[in-house]
């Protein structure tokens, strides 16, 4: 918890990060860059002001929705490596996030700057889609099972390793619209807050049809809210 | 005499009730052509929308006998009453006293008296060999009754079993809550199988009063632990035909139900290591975690619970036992079980259990478990939303009692809040265990950082606990798999022994493959109190045996061999069914 509260401190006083206006700034001052590209791009030190930026959106958005996750390692660890054990799930998600990012950095950079203004309302349309697929459902379901994890030696070390990267892998089937989106564009920190929320509530409640057409609606709606401010 | 405020003193409809002829020289009767505009038919019409609110859709409660309300007492002859063709469509006695009693439930009014206390009784005593007893017929018959009905009504056998589970969609208009909703799994196990069972009776029970039986009906429970013969399927069960020669609805044939099962064999072996067994779940202290289950929480699929108390055993092993491993088993299946006629003599007995087990012990006093409401209908096919705390007595509010029931002062008390600290690991296998036709074992290892003060924290623990999860396999078996541990012998110190722990049964795998389920552990949970054997050991100076183990050996052996039916052993090659136990825990609390 005191990661994902620092990592939030880093992002409202850290890098690009817009005011509610951002999302009209996005259009009429053609900022399109996210805090990622921008670092990326511009400053003189290269991608790793980049990586910590994108770590800290990570850790920020992503990591609450695998703290059920780490919970149960810690629970089926022994006491003397329960640290150990939860560590190594963490870093194990955390790394497939990283690799995420690299790829979406990689991907964002052959972007043309004019397009990327975009971005944004697309991928919001693109998530509210995504919401009401199958693909998504059963990420969504597939996100409270768990694996057996071992107690010692490395045996411990992989299957807490193992269950990392499979829960990075179907956090990454649920949300990716949404966290593409979110390394290649700016969002003002209310739009991350909102985001986020929207997704920590989608693991907790049922997931019945309506509230995923409930939640693709209010996506939906943002998208029309941005299009709309652009227009 | 009709006894419904709405009947009960009118004129026409007495007569009818009574089959008298009228000044005309003709049984009184309301058709389209006698009494058809009289403001009995209203009477009529109201009796028939409190049957199906769906009966008269176009013109309602008209007061004119018309083809609507003609063909709706058609519909209810054939359907409610079940009468042999020729059906016509007037209003005779039969009818009149059926809708009277229907009226009769939905009239409400002042408190009425309480409800007639039925004896549910051992079905063994009730009929010890092949000679019917009038409960076990009318039973019978009532199933068959039930079997003619439509899905779509909630009375109908299909739509009671569907209530347990189901792959089938609901009819239009069924409440979601009361389909495919039983509990498993969990501290609702108990009270929703109560409350299911108690409308099932009262289903039944109406049948049998409408077709002449034994107005004190009851559901009769199955003993199988009774010793003697008990373990054998109950004659009722076994007998393909009825006293008058016609199929026996209580009958399953194969692949429904196991052929060995159906011929007699014991579902219980004298001299099993591991049976399925009341003996653990009855000396539980408390109802979470005990006798009851786990934890207090709503779940329907049992995958992220755990099996425990009498859940665990013998009520999943009896499953398994009697349905088999054939596609097409009944009783082996969460979402068929219902469908066997055994199913609700096994759930009684299992019922009665808990009346047994409250003699001396409590219910929890939690608003969260006593609120919790589940949904059924009964037997007017009106929507009840009972809650839990209705399941406490079940003389008192529910009005029946077991015929070895000790006097029973139902009490509550308050669970307690949940530990600080869930239960710790202290130790576990590291791989899988493969399960084929034969006892296999495997070692719960005991790290040395853990074996240091191992026996400092065994004697501090308040529960010892052994937790077999991960538990997978494509389809239930219809085998259960006996859990012994070898630790120091109590009685020969320096020797070694096999205690008995448990059985791990596969009720209920399906559903915990199905990625559709939501909370989709994978495999199933079983966990099993070692306390006593622990403090048995600690007792009688073994401490330092135990402390001294690098290991522990977990010994799975497949119980109910025996049962196989030839067919069963044909496609039964062990290695295709690939039953796996992911992980087997040693955790104290």
């Amino acid at each position: 918890m005191v990661l994902i509260a620092v990592a939030w401190i880093f992002l409202i006083e850290g890098h690009g990060v817009t005011t509610n206006r951002g999302a009209d700034m996005v259009h009429k001052h053609g900022l399109t860059a996210s805090p990622v590209v921008v670092a990326a791009t511009h400053l003189p030190t290269g991608p790793l002001p980049a990586m910590w930026a994108w770590l800290a959106m990570s850790v920020a958005m992503m990591l609450p929705l695998a703290l059920p996750g780490m919970r149960y390692v810690g629970l089926s660890s022994l006491r003397v490596r329960r640290l150990r054990s939860m560590t190594v799930f963490l870093l194990a998600y955390l790394l497939g996030w990283m690799v995420f990012g690299v790829v979406v950095l990689l991907v964002g950079q052959v972007l043309p700057e004019e397009g990327r203004g975009y971005v944004f309302p697309v991928a919001l349309l693109v998530a509210a889609a995504w919401q009401l697929t199958g693909w998504k459902r059963r990420a969504l379901l597939s996100c409270h099972r768990i694996r057996t994890i071992r107690i010692s030696g490395w045996r411990a070390d992989r299957s807490c390793g193992a269950f990392g990267l499979v829960t990075f892998r179907r956090c990454l089937i649920s949300c990716w619209p949404l966290m593409t989106m979110m390394a290649i564009v700016s969002l003002p920190i209310g739009w991350m807050v909102a985001l986020s929320a929207l997704m920590i509530a989608e693991e907790s409640v049922p997931t019945r049809r309506l509230y995923r057409m409930g939640s693709a609606l209010l996506i939906l709606l943002g998208a029309v809210w941005v299009l709309l401010g652009a227009v | 005499m009709l006894q419904s405020d709405l009947y009960r003193g009118d004129p026409i409809l007495e007569a009818i009730a009574s089959d008298e002829i009228g000044p005309d020289g003709r049984r009184v009767r309301i058709s389209r052509t006698q009494n058809n505009t009289h403001d009995v038919v209203e009477k009529i019409q109201t009796g028939l929308l409190y049957w199906d609110s769906n009966a008269l859709p176009q013109f309602g409660p008209d007061g004119d006998y018309g083809s609507e309300t003609a063909g709706a007492v058609l519909r209810f002859k054939r359907q409610y009453l079940q009468e042999p063709e020729p059906v016509y469509d007037d209003v005779g006695p039969k009818t009149v006293n059926a809708l009277d009693l229907i009226c009769l439930a939905q009239q409400p009014g002042p408190t009425p008296p309480p409800p007639t206390t039925y004896v549910r009784r051992d079905v063994w005593v009730l009929q010890p060999d092949a000679t019917w007893h009038p409960h076990l017929l009318a039973y019978a018959r009532a199933v068959r009754a039930m079997k003619q009905r439509d899905l779509s009504d909630p009375t109908s056998w299909d739509f009671q079993a569907a209530i347990h589970g189901t792959y089938s969609a609901p009819p239009p208009g069924t409440p979601t809550n009361s389909w495919h909703s039983c509990q498993h799994g969990c501290g609702f196990f108990l009270p929703w199988h109560r409350l299911y069972l108690y409308y099932f009776e009262r289903i039944v029970r109406a049948e049998v009063i409408r077709a002449g039986g034994p107005a004190d009906f009851a559901l009769p429970y199955w003993n199988y632990e009774g010793g003697g013969t008990t373990a054998q399927l109950p004659w009722p069960f076994r007998l393909e035909t009825l006293d008058d020669g016609s199929p026996n609805p209580l009958f399953v044939p194969p692949p429904g139900r196991r052929n060995s099962v159906n011929t007699g064999f014991p579902i219980i072996e004298p001299g099993e290591p591991n049976p399925p067994s009341s003996d653990i779940a009855m000396n539980y202290s408390t109802f979470v975690p005990g006798f009851g289950g786990w934890d207090i929480r709503v779940n329907h699929d049992g995958r992220s619970g755990t099996m425990y108390g009498v859940e665990s055993s013998p009520h999943n092993p009896i499953h398994g036992r009697i349905g088999g491993s054939l596609a097409g088993a009944l009783m082996t299946d969460p979402d068929r079980a219902a469908l066997d006629p055994i199913f609700w003599l096994h759930h009684a007995n299992i019922d009665r259990l808990w009346n047994r087990w409250l003699v001396n012990h409590a219910n929890p006093a939690n608003a969260v478990w006593g609120g919790q409401q589940f949904y059924f209908h009964d037997e007017a096919r009106t929507l009840q939303t009972p809650a839990v705390s209705m399941t406490n007595d079940s003389a008192k509010d529910l009005g029946y009692v077991y015929d070895d029931q000790t006097e029973i002062t139902p009490r509550t008390e308050m669970l307690m809040e949940a530990e600080a600290q869930p239960p710790e690991l202290i130790g576990s296998t590291e791989v899988d265990l493969s399960l084929l036709g034969d006892p296999a074992s495997i070692n719960i290892e005991i790290p040395e950082v853990v074996r240091a003060d191992f026996v400092e924290r065994l004697v501090s623990a308040s529960r010892v606990f052994l937790v077999a999860e991960d538990i997978r396999a494509p389809r239930n078996t219809g085998l259960d798999y006996g859990l012994s541990i070898v630790l120091p012998d109590m009685a020969n110190l320096g020797e070694t022994r096999t205690y008995p722990v448990g059985s791990i049964s596969l009720f209920g795998i399906e559903q915990s493959n199905n990625p559709e389920n939501q909370q989709g552990v994978p495999g199933m949970r079983h966990t099993f109190d070692i306390t006593g054997i622990i403090q048995g050991l600690i007792e009688v100076g073994e401490g330092l045996a135990l402390a001294n183990l690098p290991e522990i050996e977990v010994v799975v052996a497949p119980s109910g061999l025996e049962l196989l039916d030839e067919a069963e052993r044909d496609i039964f090659n062990f290695s295709n069914y690939g039953v796996t136990i992911g992980q087997v825990s040693l955790y104290v609390g």
